[in-house]
């Protein structure tokens, strides 16, 4: 379709629903009713696995799953679940290619971004045990 | 002067400049976030322990102990539900169902009210300790990531009641242009959804 058409049909759409009353046609409902089950089908994705995320949390706070398998559950399980509301909610599975492009930069200065902790000095140093918490360490094992 | 594009797509980005503006705030939005999550591995990586140990918290401590998990999961719900209604609310617009709109809408407003009250319970029972955002790096990057959260589901709030009360008045005369501001707001309202679902595991789970 050239730029032409295209710019008739929309003007051509505008000009058609400024009356409550249009019916859109068969077809165009039949696609919205379409997304609609996929929308309720994508709310019963997330809270089931929320549901998951809160249970392996729970078992392995109960089990004692070493830290790294944890957090790599819970954020395996996260990074679906934001891919579901990215891809259906947010209509990402079919966008068009200008915000691909802002996205991909994005998510490499939000590399950059999380990959600043890895350059930093975690070591709590040799003066640790003086921290000013240490006192209520001792009061709460008392 | 008219606003150019709010219909029409753009011929070279093939968007509406709403839709490429909302996109654009949403990345730098991905920055904001993506800085205090960034922030928020440093504390704790370089923490002797985690939680730190505080008057309030004893050694040993997990998250779970000092969240309330049950609370959270709940608001976990609520949130994803009113993602849910929001995106309803556009497809009812889509298939020019302007009361299915209205009730999806409202809907939507409703649960993130009941989101706020939920966290305003959170927040009151740690203040009622006496625990605030000084008490201890935990607390000073779960008040600072959960309160933004909070002004963000509050400004989300007041377009959308905005969208709710005004969306007659523009359906009458332009209802495209109304489906395409309800569309925008709903972008927003996923991000916020979208961020609360990496924020409650990492705040409250691990």
């Amino acid at each position: 379709m050239t730029e032409e058409t295209r710019d008739d049909t929309q003007a051509e759409t505008s000009a058609a629903v400024e009356h409550d009353s249009l019916e859109l046609d068969a077809h165009e409902i039949e696609h919205m009713q379409e997304h609609v089950r996929i929308y309720i089908g994508v709310f019963v994705a997330l809270a089931v696995f929320t549901a998951i995320t809160v249970g392996v949390a729970y078992l392995g706070e109960f089990l004692g799953f070493p830290t790294f398998l944890a957090v790599l559950l819970a954020l395996v399980i996260a990074t679906v679940k934001a891919s579901l509301v990215a891809c259906y909610f947010m209509h990402l599975i079919s966008e068009r290619k200008a915000i691909y492009w802002v996205l991909a930069l994005t998510a490499l200065f939000f590399v950059v971004l999380m990959s600043v902790p890895l350059g930093q000095d975690t070591d709590p140093g040799p003066n640790a045990d003086e921290s000013p918490y240490t006192q209520y360490e001792t009061l709460a094992t008392e | 002067m008219e606003i150019p594009y709010v219909l029409k797509p753009r011929p070279d980005t093939g968007l509406t400049n709403g839709k490429l503006g909302i996109w654009l705030f949403l990345a730098s939005e991905v920055m904001l976030f993506g800085a205090l999550f960034s922030s928020y591995v440093l504390l704790r990586v370089s923490a002797i322990e985690w939680p730190p140990v505080t008057a309030h918290v004893a050694s040993g401590s997990t998250s779970w102990d000092i969240l309330n998990v049950p609370l959270a999961t709940v608001n976990t719900m609520v949130l994803i539900g009113s993602s849910v209604t929001m995106v309803l609310a556009w497809a009812s617009l889509k298939m020019r169902r302007f009361n299915g709109f209205r009730f999806h809408m409202g809907l939507t407003i409703l649960l993130s009210l009941d989101f706020m009250i939920i966290k305003a319970f959170e927040y009151g029972s740690k203040f009622q300790h006496g625990i605030t955002v000084g008490e201890s790096n935990f607390f000073a990057i779960y008040f600072t990531m959960t309160g933004l959260h909070g002004l963000h589901v509050v400004g989300g709030v007041i377009v959308n009641v905005y969208l709710w009360w005004t969306g007659r008045k523009m359906w009458k005369t332009d209802p495209e242009r109304l489906t395409n501001r309800v569309e925008i707001a709903g972008l927003y309202w996923h991000f916020v959804d979208l961020v609360w679902i990496f924020l409650f595991p990492s705040l409250y789970l691990l």
